[in-house]
């Protein structure tokens, strides 16, 4: 069984027990930097068990702008290359034994080629291009509701209470 | 992450850890800024590879404070009181007494600050604008004396500056406001009555302020009836993402795009401060009045509309309390906020420039919590790191802003 929690706990522990007492107290950044370092450790654990399931979420996300993008009426050169990107991509989808830095390699792979396809949006005739930036701004929505989810412990969200349930929106 | 099978995306990134030459003037070649901020971006990205940033010592800082002191002849000089401050996101500041017999006015005693950079930090800025700016506003404004500068890092281990320590609060002691750099501070009714006023003022002072009698080796004039300016603005912004970023992020490519094809015609040249908002100055909680602006950094000539569009972002202010009114930094309401200013400033607002300058914020704001704010602490390069890792956390709300205000226009 992994113990990685219970070691993150720990290590926090000691940090705020022993650590944080011993801090000269003409050193506020010391003491500052303590506090964020121990926040973070608590956000990790927050987040540990979910990482495999964001990396998943970012390989769907991608494909999912693929998918609409690649229906914009690309030039077939384009088309053809996205569409590869987006095989490769639900190949690794359907591996269940992908692991997660597959999974994250995979996502990134992707998004590299649709990044460069909506950099190059402005070439392929107003149409296609405003078809390509509302594709992508569409499926932006659910990346800002996962990560508006993720990072809530943050305490940079002005409205905490209307953030979404974050086990539902990493299903995808 | 793995080591065992490097993506070409994953190789294209991590080249940014080491970036070789032709890399770096390719980022001068597609993003031209203006010569000060180009020096800077290039020494960032030379430097890149080497050595993480180790906590200085205070001795150590001390000790280059004394050796500067001592080459520069300061007479009968001594350093007491030192000491750390907290706040400085983006740089290294220490606090100290120094007293010495001043050649023109006899002895003083008077309290500094040494703000240093890191080797890399949320934001590659110039001391020597800084130091610049602090000169030409001292009497004009409430600004902090500049005394010495360390340009090319001659003393200090990185570039440094110091001035006079300013008196006074970001905020009111009692509030639990504006707990992140002072934004979102609710200064309450007694305190805006005062605050607001000078507020307005000294903004309007910084727009109208005529910088023809002085020279500023930093800063370029961008021509009026052209886009220089915004060119050199919006580059800077792209820069910054190209050269700081670990992803794609798409969004950013739909706004670059928008923002190249939508570029305003520059109608008449400010000194811009570049983070005028609560949290950049300081007051005097008892009598209001307010002590210092600071943080200029991000200052430059150019378009008025680039201060306004970044203090009156919801995050800079606040709702009343019945929630039907919005003060723009907490300070003005924000259906007054334009027409005082017009007044007071005898200049005009354009709210096609304000809706451009909005989102060149907001594309600014993901580069540096995206971009920069996951390439420092990944190299170690900041004595803030751990902060940086926190304030990617804001990315989600202004994307959220950023995609609805690209719906309104594409």
């Amino acid at each position: 069984m992994d113990r990685t929690d219970v070691g993150l706990k720990a290590v926090a522990k000691a940090l705020t027990d022993v650590i944080g007492p011993s801090i000269d107290p003409k050193d506020p950044l010391a003491k500052e930097q303590l506090k964020l370092a121990v926040d973070y450790i608590e956000f990790v654990r927050a987040r540990y068990d979910d990482i495999h399931a964001r990396e998943r979420f970012d390989l769907k996300h991608y494909s999912r702008m693929a998918d609409a993008i690649g229906k914009s009426g690309l030039p077939s050169s384009e088309a053809s290359r996205l569409a590869g990107a987006r095989d490769e991509a639900a190949r690794t989808l359907a591996d269940v034994e992908a692991t997660t830095p597959q999974v994250r390699t995979a996502a990134m792979e992707l998004a590299a080629v649709v990044a460069d396809v909506v950099q190059k949006a402005p070439s392929f005739g107003s149409e296609v291009r405003h078809k390509i930036e509302i594709a992508v701004l569409d499926a932006t929505d659910e990346r800002v509701a996962m990560e508006r989810a993720w990072y809530l412990p943050m305490g940079f969200d002005p409205t905490p209470q209307l953030a979404g349930d974050l086990a539902e929106l990493l299903k995808g | 992450m793995s080591k065992d099978k490097v993506s070409g995306a994953e190789a294209r990134f991590a080249l940014r850890d080491n970036p070789p030459p032709e890399f770096i003037e390719e980022m001068r070649r597609r993003f031209p800024v203006e010569r000060e901020v180009d020096e800077l971006f290039v020494r960032k990205m030379q430097r890149r590879s080497g050595e993480p940033y180790h906590r200085i010592s205070m001795e150590e800082l001390s000790e280059r404070l004394d050796r500067m002191l001592t080459d520069l002849k300061v007479p009968n000089y001594k350093v007491t009181d030192t000491r750390w401050f907290t706040g400085g996101v983006s740089k290294i500041q220490m606090g100290f007494t120094l007293e010495w017999d001043d050649p023109e006015t006899g002895h003083r005693k008077e309290r500094l600050v040494v703000r240093m950079d890191p080797k890399e930090g949320s934001n590659t800025t110039s001391r020597l604008r800084e130091y610049e700016l602090l000169n030409a506003f001292e009497g004009v404004l409430p600004v902090p004396h500049a005394y010495w500068l360390d340009r090319d890092a001659k003393w200090f281990p990185e570039p440094a500056l110091i001035y006079a320590f300013a008196e006074g609060v970001t905020k009111p002691q009692t509030t639990q406001t504006g707990q992140v750099s002072g934004l979102g501070t609710n200064f309450g009714p007694e305190l805006r009555k005062k605050l607001a006023p000078q507020f307005m003022q000294h903004l309007a002072a910084i727009h109208t302020f005529d910088f023809t009698g002085h020279t500023f080796e930093s800063m370029e004039l961008p021509p009026v009836g052209t886009t220089h300016n915004t060119e050199w603005q919006l580059n800077r912004a792209l820069r910054i993402w190209e050269e700081d970023r670990g992803e794609d992020y798409p969004l950013m490519d739909v706004a670059a795009n928008w923002l190249r094809d939508n570029m305003p015609v520059l109608d008449y040249v400010s000194v811009v401060h570049g983070d005028f908002r609560s949290g950049n100055f300081l007051f005097d909680e008892k009598t209001g009045k307010i002590n210092a602006w600071l943080d200029w950094e991000r200052a430059h000539l150019g378009d008025r509309h680039r201060d306004l569009a970044w203090m009156t972002q919801h995050a800079m202010g606040h709702y009343s309390e019945d929630g039907k009114t919005y003060y723009v930094c907490g300070l003005v309401p924000e259906d007054e906020f334009y027409e005082r200013y017009e007044e007071i400033s005898g200049l005009k607002i354009d709210p096609k420039r304000i809706a451009y300058y909005n989102m060149l914020n907001r594309f600014m704001i993901i580069a540096s919590a995206r971009a920069t704010a996951y390439r420092v602490p990944k190299l170690g390069k900041s004595h803030q790191d751990v902060l940086l890792m926190r304030v990617t956390g804001i990315v989600p709300t202004i994307s959220a802003d950023l995609s609805k205000a690209l719906r309104e226009v594409i």
